[in-house]
């Protein structure tokens, strides 16, 4: 799976519908919320098996920082 | 004659918050948002003169009520709490004497959230197997509302209050209390607290001074603190293995279970956990629409209430699973 293709799904894990790229701020989408984060946990263990802790996911500036975790 | 769940009874206070007086306090949320996320309606807050010792002492007296030859036959009691009348002395022991149970009964408060119920099945089955006692009343009781902020919707919209009274003992009707898998992590101890009022951190103007956290929720060091996202982290890396742990330890496969009974937490993660342990929508229980998050009194209130609706009945294998603050976890399988 590329880069590109994590992207996308982040995305739409967040109901995100803007053609967003990795540089885009997640302190400065309305969607990156509490919820987001607990929702992106549970992205990442069902679709990628993988235990994201939330520091780790607290530390991205960018949704590219989000997608380099997964990888 | 195997050690058995014999009865439960359990108590919700009066006064109930919903999601409509949430939505008109709070811009931000609308009630089927609140709804759709964590599957709660409302939820029950005890009255300002109530505290948990008298839920469970309501919930007691109904169980009484339903057993009228129980009284005079408790031999133990506990009382599971966050919220005891005093630190000194213990609480149980001012229920014992209200509710006139016999003063050969041994008594003791344990200091337990989500895992408590767990816990006090396996605490109980111990004193009965070693002949200690032989009529254990449990009590489950929380006032997680007296602790919250009125302006914190990460905990305001989840917790209710509410207390649960069981009767254990042995029988030979085919109940049963089979094996146990128990757990504790200690480093997620900052992840659901209320940090003052203990002796670590004594109350002061210090610990009262609001403060408002990232998501523009309000509190002070003198109220419950959960960081949801922590918690719910916790929770998918231990569960699963916790069920898989239980089916092993009780000699069972996930076929073998009638029914899977879950501390209500919340809609979003018991969904989730469902899922990803694989276990049929009809063979879950969940429900705490007007409940809310009760705590340790969840899984007792959620065991009596799938009997009330006829999704379990006398005879069906059950887990029971708790988890959450401490953190601590357990499990375990009963028949009823």
């Amino acid at each position: 799976m590329d880069k590109k293709e994590i992207l996308k799904m982040i995305l739409d894990n967040l109901e995100i519908e803007d053609d967003l790229g990795f540089d885009a701020e997640l302190d400065k989408l309305e969607q990156w919320d509490s919820m987001a984060v607990i929702a992106f946990i549970a992205f990442a263990d069902d679709k990628f098996n993988k235990s994201i802790s939330v520091s780790n996911i607290k530390s991205c500036r960018t949704i590219g920082d989000l997608v380099d975790l997964l990888l | 004659m195997n050690i058995c769940i014999k009865d439960i009874a359990y108590y919700l206070p009066e006064k109930v918050l919903t999601n409509e007086e949430l939505e008109k306090e709070y811009d931000k949320w609308d009630s089927e948002k609140i709804f759709n996320k964590i599957g709660i309606k409302c939820r029950h807050i005890a009255s300002d003169n109530d505290t948990a010792v008298d839920l469970a002492e309501k919930a007691s007296i109904q169980l009484f009520n339903r057993n009228p030859d129980l009284r005079n036959k408790i031999d133990f009691m506990m009382l599971c709490t966050q919220s005891p009348d005093y630190l000194i002395p213990t609480s149980a022991c001012i229920l014992q004497d209200r509710l006139g149970i016999p003063k050969t009964c041994g008594a003791l408060d344990y200091n337990l959230g989500c895992s408590g119920f767990i816990y006090g099945l396996a605490l109980s089955k111990g004193l009965i197997a070693t002949g200690i006692a032989n009529n254990v009343l449990l009590l489950t009781s929380e006032t997680y509302t007296k602790h919250i902020h009125p302006k914190d919707m990460s905990t305001r919209t989840i917790f209710g209050d509410g207390a649960a009274a069981i009767w254990i003992c042995k029988s030979s009707d085919g109940g049963s209390i089979d094996e146990f898998v128990l757990g504790s992590d200690g480093s997620g101890a900052q992840n659901l607290i209320i940090p003052s009022g203990g002796l670590k951190l004594s109350r002061s103007n210090e610990t009262a001074r609001e403060y408002v956290d990232e998501n523009g929720n309000i509190r002070s060091k003198d109220n419950l603190y959960m960081n949801g996202s922590e918690v719910f982290s916790f929770t998918i890396n231990v569960v699963p293995k916790l069920v898989e742990q239980t089916l092993i330890k009780n000699n069972l496969e996930m076929g073998d279970i009638d029914y899977f009974i879950f501390h209500q937490a919340n809609k979003y993660m018991l969904d989730y956990l469902r899922k990803k342990i694989n276990i049929p929508e009809e063979k879950f229980y969940l429900d705490m629409e007007t409940t809310g998050n009760t705590v340790s009194s969840t899984i007792p209130i959620a065991v009596s209430q799938a009997l009330n609706k006829g999704f379990i009945k006398k005879g069906s294998k059950l887990m029971l699973v708790g988890f959450g603050v401490g953190y601590s976890w357990g499990a375990c399988v009963v028949s009823l």
